[in-house]
């Protein structure tokens, strides 16, 4: 017994709110309610409240249903692009000796590395990364972990350009690539032996303080 | 005889800090902070200097965030609102310090600032600071230039040219909608430049931007005036390194000017100080202390003992310093110039807000410069960049070295261990971006137009230097994390709502309505 008049009274209290929710979204003077098709005209009102654009779309059904939290939603027709989320590495110098890469691997890429390679080869091979020194032609290797999605480089080397190769390497030695980096060059850190002949540096100009790097505004805000 | 060039440019910006549902957002404060303490008495000050006829010449470069936000009717009216109540509070100071004659010498400095401020704001520019602005580069004496849109730290989101373009394009279109006129100069944000940006700016109309000492140092070829002239870029754009001496003798804190035991100590402030019954109607609403702005203290030392605040001294040592500084200017302009074949050109760059917010006396103390070049030497002559690009044509080409003002010169600051997850999202939503917009472009859809121009914006204000700089010192980080999340979130939306062919327009409008700057930008510049 007790029961039943409990749920009556919740019952109540649903509807009473539903029917106050109701009454706010109506009568709130932003918004209109429909029940009815409406035209383009009106539908660009609505949509321009707020504003400045004009709209000849069309205004979907959902807008004008009862129960006041449906949205207002208007549809059209969809943009086709190729918008993937492809397995890529990203290199960034942060300064003449270090540089910091990130990647993104696609599941498909997983998949069809097991496609490919065999059952669990995935999890048999280790992760690494290239690192190509394109000015000097070196290369180096860096093993990482699979639960790194970033990591920074030492490469102690300014003004060179660098990329850096995302790859898994079988115990048998096997390296299998999976992304190529964009090209990033470190940040020159010392100044140029290249002379113009038509501007000779003035000694005296340069005998200014070797310390070079003012502080910066942050950095004095942080004291 | 003019012996050399003294550039003084000052860079105001904040970033677009724009909460219509909440009024009491901390960090909405900064905007009220500096637009008191900062911005009026830096226009006060040209203010004057023009009416005493001193001839002067002040760079200064408005980022569009801030200029958005000074031209928001709803950031003007809180602004009022928040200036009315500090008004009324330096009332109830005044009565309260009756009494106590040092502390009440200090409230009535405070309380003529404060007046001040609201006749200039109100009553003269009408709430909008940019006329006031505007006026100043009339003037002649002021040459106004801009930042990137959202002050993108452009080394770091070079991966997309598009992003890049669009963070140049979208910043000179707005200045030039706003003042009516082309920028002249730009403001890479940090001073972050990386070959290459130069051609951007090129294509934008843009004839100098600014570089931190040792992006002309190392350029090449070597240049033959080291820091004190600009060089050309291949592009044909100047680049004006900045002055290793006179910057640190403004930033430095402990040899800079700011640190003098005179000035006005920053950390002691009413919001702090006083009971809490009396200062809670001018603190945040939740009871939350916070710099009310009124500061009774100065330096005094470097323990925590501060004695009571002297306007007179302290107005002294900021004639004395800005004396000092001329001094060693000229010194510099002397000596340089007995080897160059032009006068050497000194570009000292500095945040606006250091003036008046940090360093209280500092508007003072550039006002006493200008005068003393002015009236008392002839030696060095205050000139703006592109002034003395009119003047020497003949500029050395070579190639700028990447760079930026932050610690250690490069990209340390906004790429290190706090903040280095934001770089994925933000390429890759440029590249979504990019994407989206050329196949938008092929159709002439007014849904597709509006929902990518809310995504342009977005994507813009994600990438602000401000968070990431935020993220690494520390302060604020949840609303910093909050903010790129946020910018990330809604970007992400609007290219699914593209893809799905449906949208939640109130959701849009809300979005619209908040993330509302640059009203008239357009997606197609990313495709």
């Amino acid at each position: 017994m007790f029961s039943i008049l409990t749920a009556i009274i919740v019952v109540l209290v649903i509807l009473a709110g539903v029917l106050l929710a109701y009454h706010v979204r109506t009568s709130s003077p932003t918004r209109k309610r429909l029940n009815r098709e409406i035209t383009r005209e009106e539908a660009g009102d609505i949509i321009n409240r707020t504003s400045p654009y004009k709209t000849d779309m069309e205004i979907s059904e959902e807008l004008n249903e009862e129960g006041g939290d449906k949205l207002r939603e208007v549809t059209f027709s969809p943009l086709e692009f190729y918008d993937e989320e492809e397995t890529e590495i990203v290199l960034m110098p942060v300064n003449p000796s270090m540089v910091f890469t990130y990647w993104i691997i696609n599941e498909k890429t997983v998949r069809n590395f097991e496609k490919e390679h065999g059952p669990n080869s995935w999890n048999k091979s280790n992760p690494v990364l290239r690192l190509y020194n394109l000015s000097d032609n070196t290369v180096e290797e860096i093993p990482i972990n699979d639960f790194a999605s970033n990591w920074y480089l030492k490469v102690y080397n300014p003004g060179k350009k660098f990329k850096v190769v995302l790859g898994r390497r079988f115990p048998c030695g096997r390296f299998i690539q999976l992304a190529v980096s964009n090209e990033a060059e470190t940040q020159r850190a010392g100044i140029s032996a290249v002379i113009d002949k038509d501007w000779m540096p003035i000694d005296e100009c340069w005998k200014i303080e070797s310390e070079g790097i003012g502080l910066s505004s942050p950095e004095f805000m942080k004291i | 005889m003019t012996r050399g060039y003294l550039s003084l440019v000052l860079h105001a910006h904040l970033p677009y800090i724009h909460h219509p549902k909440d009024p009491n957002v901390l960090e909405e404060r900064w905007l009220h902070e500096a637009i008191t303490e900062c911005y009026i008495p830096i226009i006060k000050v040209c203010q004057n200097l023009i009416n005493e006829n001193v001839d002067f010449r002040l760079t200064v470069s408005l980022s569009p965030p801030l200029m958005s936000m000074l031209s928001n009717p709803r950031l003007q009216r809180r602004y009022l609102k928040h200036l009315e109540k500090m008004i009324e509070l330096s009332h109830k100071e005044l009565k309260r310090t009756e009494n106590e004659p040092e502390f009440h010498t200090v409230v009535k400095m405070y309380h003529n600032l404060l007046n001040q401020a609201y006749l200039i704001y109100h009553v003269q520019y009408g709430n909008n600071l940019l006329r006031a602005f505007k006026e100043l580069q009339d003037s002649g004496k002021v040459e106004l230039i801009t930042a990137a849109a959202t002050h993108g730290f452009l080394p770091l989101l070079q991966l997309s040219q598009k992003a890049v373009e669009a963070q140049v394009k979208v910043a000179v279109d707005y200045f030039k909608e706003t003042f009516g006129t082309q920028p002249q100069g730009m403001w890479l944000p940090e001073c972050g430049y990386v070959p290459g940006i130069d051609n951007i700016l090129k294509e934008n109309g843009i004839k100098y931007f600014f570089v931190e000492s040792h992006g002309v140092l190392y350029a090449t070829p070597r240049p033959k005036y080291a820091t004190l002239a600009p060089i050309r870029c291949p592009s044909g754009v100047a680049a004006f390194p900045r002055d290793i001496e006179s910057s640190k003798q403004v930033w430095s804190a402990d040899e800079g000017y700011p640190g003098d035991f005179d000035y006005r100590e920053y950390y002691r402030d009413i919001g702090f100080d006083l009971d809490y019954e009396y200062i809670k109607p001018y603190i945040h609403p939740e009871g939350i202390r916070i710099n009310t702005g009124f500061k009774y203290y100065r330096i005094t030392g470097k323990t925590d003992y501060k004695e009571v605040y002297k306007p007179e001294w302290a107005r002294e040592k900021a004639a004395i310093h800005a004396g000092n500084f001329m001094f060693n200017r000229q010194k510099q302009a002397e000596h340089y110039s007995q080897y160059m074949d032009r006068p050497p050109m000194i570009v000292c760059p500095y945040d606006a807000e250091l003036f008046g917010h940090w360093w209280f006396e500092g508007p003072q103390w550039i006002e006493f410069l200008m005068k003393k070049i002015y009236f008392d030497q002839n030696e060095i002559e205050t000139i703006t960049p592109s002034q003395y690009l009119e003047r020497h044509s003949n500029i050395q080409p070579a190639l700028p070295a990447a760079s930026s003002w932050g610690n250690e010169g490069y990209n340390d600051v906004w790429l290190e261990g706090s903040n280095d997850w934001i770089y994925r999202h933000l390429h890759q939503a440029a590249k979504r971006m990019n994407r989206a917009a050329r196949a938008a472009i092929k159709h002439n859809n007014e849904w597709y137009e509006r929902i990518l121009n809310q995504a342009a914006r977005e994507l813009l204000l994600a990438q602000s230097s401000d968070w990431a700089f935020i993220m690494k010192t520390g302060t604020t980080v949840d609303y910093a994390r909050r903010r790129t999340n946020q910018h990330i979130e809604r970007f992400n939306k609007l290219i699914q709502s593209l893809k799905q062919g449906k949208i939640d327009v109130d959701w849009l409008e809300e979005i619209e309505e908040e993330d509302n700057i640059f009203p008239s930008l357009n997606y197609k510049i990313y495709a």
